[in-house]
């Protein structure tokens, strides 16, 4: 797995999130626990230190004396020994009091309100002493609980105050802290092990689920690796994947579809291309084979040379019209748009037109609004167009036929119509009119034969201007392009 | 005499193919169309037929189809600008096929071989001019 990887990202996410509600789990449950614990802890203190007030208030009433009952109390609850000359009824009752209080392990002391310790148990060390000083600085009136912590000794301490002989004292319980905490312990050595245990685990099946979600992923990358121009073909199954990535794959496989459609469109346009290419120099490579094999007279080599080099001009002528399509469909800066008015425009093309459509005694009309009509164009291309339109009318309407070049405006687009009265084209044909290279016959008597491309050429145009050509044809009645411009 | 018939729709070849036949002996008739061809075919007595497969309207393949069903004995070389492998292809079991970029030689070599093998009964008559329609 790579560190940069999706799956890891994932994983380690996955595992991260989990971790801190589990760290905040935990620290509830732990926290929770302690505070249980201390909560029974300082009641147990609280029952002994209540106790110990009781057992100084009965001294307080059976003997009067000071100081004494106090030692001896502590005396018997560090359980180092009662004297029996004094108070043995009652010192018998203490010892059972210590034995059900369970005070063997505890620290007591009796302080004053200024803090002093009047008197301790037996196991009350100088250490502990200041330990309890030090928490329990001076005397309060309400209850209080401390942990006392060092390095030696860990204590639970209760200070609570009674008054004695008509002064105030207080009374000092500590406990060992020790079984809490070793209870607190075990509990966080469980929660950390299981927490680790938990992300171990997670993260395991977190990446086992990431690699799973991410399996189409990979699908779509093996599939693109085999993806060649010899191959396009190949799809992606939108059937199995899951909703978010059906978008990809779906993505993806549009784009495919994309480039094997404009594969096939190049790779079938290059082989019409080749063919296109090939006739002429067929013919060149025939007709000088031919005149070599013979013993011609001047004139008829001359003859094959004027063939080859006509033959040689259409292929220039069909080369220079695929340069102008490639331009036209890859490169759209080629058009220079500027606003100019179409009226006057077509006015100077049908002046141009009227001269060539001349030498077949056609005659060309024109039909124009007097109005100003403003088209946002470029002059040379729609003169190209406009042109390879008119030329193929003039090339199929008969002599003393007529070409009508009119002009209409609706929904803010203009609509030129170039109509002739040639032999019209028939439905089967008129489909592919537009396709490169169509050509509806050869027109063999024309001087320039097209190349098949001209209205290619000229929808090509119309198209950079965001407009259309379209067309309608009756068979031995004529046909209508129309030009459709949008308006500047 | 052997006639051959050409049917091609771009003027210069049919012009090239009708000079080299006739040089060789051959009664020529040339046609633009694959229409006019089914016409000729009924009318006149053909040995070979050189077909072009672009043409516009009928195109070669088209007019394939009909030569099997109704002009069987006529031999078909397929001759276009297509290489021969998209010949094949597009036109099924015909007698040959010719790329004309391959030349004139290879024509006439492709012409002769088809006619050598399978040898017909000759053709009584003289050298007519050739017949160009189209």
């Amino acid at each position: 797995m790579q560190f940069n990887s999706i799956r890891f990202k994932a994983s380690v996410l996955y595992s991260v999130i989990l971790a801190v509600i589990l760290t905040v789990f935990s620290s509830v449950i732990y926290f929770g626990a302690r505070n249980i614990l201390y909560h029974d802890l300082d009641e147990d203190l609280k029952i002994k230190a209540e106790e110990i007030a009781g057992i100084l208030s009965a001294y307080e009433q059976i003997q009067h004396s000071e100081g004494y009952p106090l030692a001896r109390i502590l005396q018997m609850l560090s359980n180092k020994g009662i004297s029996k000359n004094q108070s043995v009824v009652i010192d018998d009752l203490w010892k059972s009091e210590i034995k059900t209080l369970n005070l063997k392990n505890d620290y007591i002391s009796v302080a004053n309100t200024q803090g002093h310790a009047l008197l301790v148990s037996n196991n009350f060390t100088q250490k502990i002493n200041s330990l309890f000083r030090k928490q329990f600085p001076s005397f309060s009136r309400e209850v209080s609980y401390k942990s006392l912590l060092n390095d030696k000794f860990k204590l639970r301490a209760i200070a609570l105050p009674v008054s004695y002989h008509r002064s105030q004292l207080v009374i000092e319980v500590g406990t060992p802290l020790e079984p809490v905490l070793k209870i607190l312990n075990k509990i966080l050595v469980f929660i950390i092990a299981s927490v680790i245990v938990v992300l171990v685990l997670t993260s395991f099946i977190g990446s086992i689920f990431a690699r799973d979600a991410l399996k189409p992923v990979l699908a779509v990358a093996n599939l693109a690796d085999n993806i060649t121009h010899k191959d396009l073909t190949a799809r992606i199954g939108e059937q199995q994947v899951d909703a978010e990535m059906k978008h990809l794959v779906h993505s993806f496989n549009g784009m495919i579809y994309r480039l094997e459609q404009s594969f096939n469109h190049i790779s079938e346009f290059s082989s019409h291309v080749a063919h296109e290419l090939k006739t002429p120099l067929a013919i060149i490579k025939g007709e000088i084979e031919l005149v070599l094999e013979g013993d011609e007279n001047p004139e008829e080599y001359k003859n094959v040379l004027e063939k080859c080099l006509e033959e040689t001009d259409r292929t220039i002528r069909v080369i220079k019209d695929i340069l102008l399509l490639a331009r036209f469909d890859y490169k759209p800066d080629v058009f220079k748009f500027e606003k100019f008015k179409l009226i006057q425009f077509l006015e100077e093309i049908y002046e141009h037109s009227q001269v060539f459509a001349s030498s077949k005694n056609i005659e060309v009309k024109l039909d124009a609004p007097k109005k100003n009509i403003f088209v946002n164009g470029d002059r040379v291309h729609l003169r190209r167009l406009f042109l390879n339109l008119i030329t193929n009318a003039v090339k199929f309407t008969p002599r003393k036929g007529e070409i009508g070049i009119s002009i209409r405006v609706k929904d803010s687009k203009a609509y030129v119509d170039i109509s002739d009265t040639g032999e019209g084209v028939s439905s089967a044909d008129l489909s592919k009119i537009f396709n490169k290279f169509f050509r509806v016959r050869k027109d063999e008597q024309t001087a320039e034969p097209g190349t098949g491309l001209g209205l290619s050429i000229a929808l090509s145009i119309a198209k950079a201007h965001k407009g259309d050509i379209k067309v309608k044809s009756r068979l031995h009645e004529g046909t209508t392009f129309t030009v459709i411009l949008p308006l500047a | 005499m052997k006639t051959i018939l050409i049917v091609d729709d771009e003027k210069r070849i049919r012009s090239l193919y009708t000079q080299l036949f006739s040089k060789e002996g051959f009664r020529v008739i040339a046609t633009s169309k694959a229409t006019d061809a089914n016409e000729i075919l009924l009318r006149e007595k053909v040995d070979i037929m050189l077909l072009d497969i672009n043409m516009p309207g009928v195109d070669g393949s088209e007019l394939h189809e009909v030569m099997n069903l109704f002009h069987k004995k006529v031999k078909v070389i397929v001759c276009s600008v297509y290489p021969l492998e998209d010949q094949k292809e597009i036109v099924e079991g015909a007698a040959g096929y010719y790329d004309k970029s391959q030349g004139l030689r290879e024509l006439l070599k492709k012409v002769k071989a088809v006619l050598d093998k399978e040898p017909q009964a000759k053709e009584p008559g003289g050298a007519d001019s050739p017949i160009m329609e189209g």
